[in-house]
């Protein structure tokens, strides 16, 4: 690995990459990326009942958080990376994808609380797996609550103790997802290739009740976090390298701020249609998928006794969709990623 | 060669040669003989106008114009040292580098 590392915005500033150069056995210098999409798609009820994954319904738009076109908050600019609107009680997953088979982990988190175990925000080596392993691990629509489920993402504004970071800590400060991308140690990477005879090294396209709050002193109006919402059909592939395997030194990070869709206009972005209801989805004939993983991580203790965002909805006199799946596409490789006429 | 890229965009965009002269506040002769690379092109803000008219990207056409906006004009003499530097450094790099540098998203504080 060398430098030349870099995250950067592209597909029509859809896309976040983070670009690794990599220098193999013959000293020839190739950049892996992993490429990391939010796509929008339909909030599912929390009712008890397990959802296969709801279609892709358009990538959030993604800008720089120190954009000159945009009026944002100092404390978010102040954080760099990028951000993007999106809907009280609006749901998202994330897309990944990779041009090579080179491995990258990603560690992700939300309001700095990891998404896979639960733990507060680090950047050094793990215990254990608290990281999904790209290329196979094609997307992730929420919280790890174990046995092949996950709480869906669902936006929440910041101060009504409905987002994860706030249950867990008792605090409204961060917000947004956090990622880090950790690429496979060199040498592991080069003995991965001739184990596999070089097999691995082609162009491969792969689709890819908590403590009470406390506000800081800041404006935190716009600010969004993630909560869980209703439970969905996925694996969080078990990492098949071992955590030695990965390079923490060469990781990269970035804050994905999110701000309210509502206050987007005013501080100069385009502003965005509203999400999908489950009518919408119905009447469309929009699919679902299922996916069957292999082996997945161990269930977070952490993450599987939080409020959802529905009790805070319900709370707050917000309808609750209901939706009955009843067009499953079974899927091998790919998820549609669906633009609806919404 | 401004000229006949500007009635390229002109012919493209379905704009009569009057039309676009009267839009810019200038005689009809006037954006004949541009047209024709008959007179220097005009100045950067009638450019920028025609620009917006066309719905072109306005440092593009000031380039075709032969000349700079004076926005990033001030921006060089401003800080000299640096933006010398900077344009010398990305001059030679590929198209896709220099998209990338822009796009590069960067760290802060948290």
């Amino acid at each position: 690995m060398e430098s030349g590392n870099r995250i950067f915005l592209d597909g029509d500033a859809s896309e976040l990459v983070f670009s690794f150069a990599f220098n193999d056995d013959e000293n020839t210098s190739i950049k892996h990326e992993a490429r990391v999409q939010f796509q929008r798609t339909l909030r599912v009820p929390d009712d008890g009942v397990e959802y296969p994954l709801p279609a892709g319904l358009g990538s959030f738009p993604l800008l720089h958080s120190r954009s000159q076109k945009l009026d944002l908050p100092a404390h978010m600019k102040s954080r760099g990376g990028v951000v993007f609107p999106i809907y009280p009680f609006e749901a998202a997953w994330m897309n990944f994808y990779c041009e090579s088979m080179f491995p990258i982990a990603l560690r992700i988190a939300a309001g700095k609380i990891n998404a896979v175990t639960g733990d507060d925000w680090s950047e050094s080596t793990p215990e254990i797996q608290d990281y999904v392993v790209l290329p196979d691990q094609y997307w992730l629509d929420g919280f790890n609550t174990g046995d092949g489920q996950v709480r869906q993402f669902v936006a929440a504004k910041l101060g009504a103790n409905l987002t994860v970071e706030e249950q867990v800590t008792g605090r409204s400060e961060w917000g947004g997802i956090q990622i880090l991308a950790i690429p496979m140690k060199s040498e592991r990477y080069i003995e991965l290739l001739q184990n596999n005879h070089g097999a691995l090294d082609g162009a491969v396209m792969c689709m890819s009740e908590g403590p009470e709050c406390m506000s800081l002193e800041m404006d935190m109006s716009m600010d969004m976090g993630m909560g869980q919402g209703g439970t969905i059909r996925q694996t969080i592939e078990d990492d098949p390298y071992g955590i030695d395997a990965w390079d923490f030194e060469k990781a990269q990070r970035v804050f994905v701020s999110m701000i309210d869709a509502r206050a987007w206009p005013k501080v100069g972005g385009e502003a965005i249609p509203t999400p999908v209801t489950s009518e919408q989805y119905e009447k469309e004939g929009i699919p679902w998928f299922n996916l069957e993983g292999f082996s997945d991580v161990p269930k977070s203790e952490k993450l599987s006794k939080l409020k959802s965002v529905q009790a805070g909805m319900v709370e707050l006199g917000v309808e609750v969709d209901t939706i009955s799946p009843t067009v499953t596409a079974p899927i091998q490789v790919s998820r549609s990623v669906i633009d609806g006429s919404w | 060669m401004f000229g006949s890229y500007l009635r390229t965009l002109r012919e493209a965009s379905g704009l009569s040669l009057r039309k676009l002269a009267e839009t810019v506040d200038v005689e009809p002769s006037y954006i004949s003989k541009v047209e024709r690379d008959l007179v220097a092109p005009p100045g950067e803000h009638t450019i920028k106008k025609i620009a917006t008219i066309l719905e072109q990207d306005p440092d593009v056409l000031l380039a075709v114009a032969g000349k700079i906006s004076s926005d990033l004009r001030q921006a060089i003499i401003k800080r000299p040292e640096l933006f010398s530097r900077l344009i010398r450094v990305v001059n030679e790099a590929p198209d896709d580098l220099v998209v990338r540098i822009l796009e590069e998203v960067h760290d802060g504080k948290w």
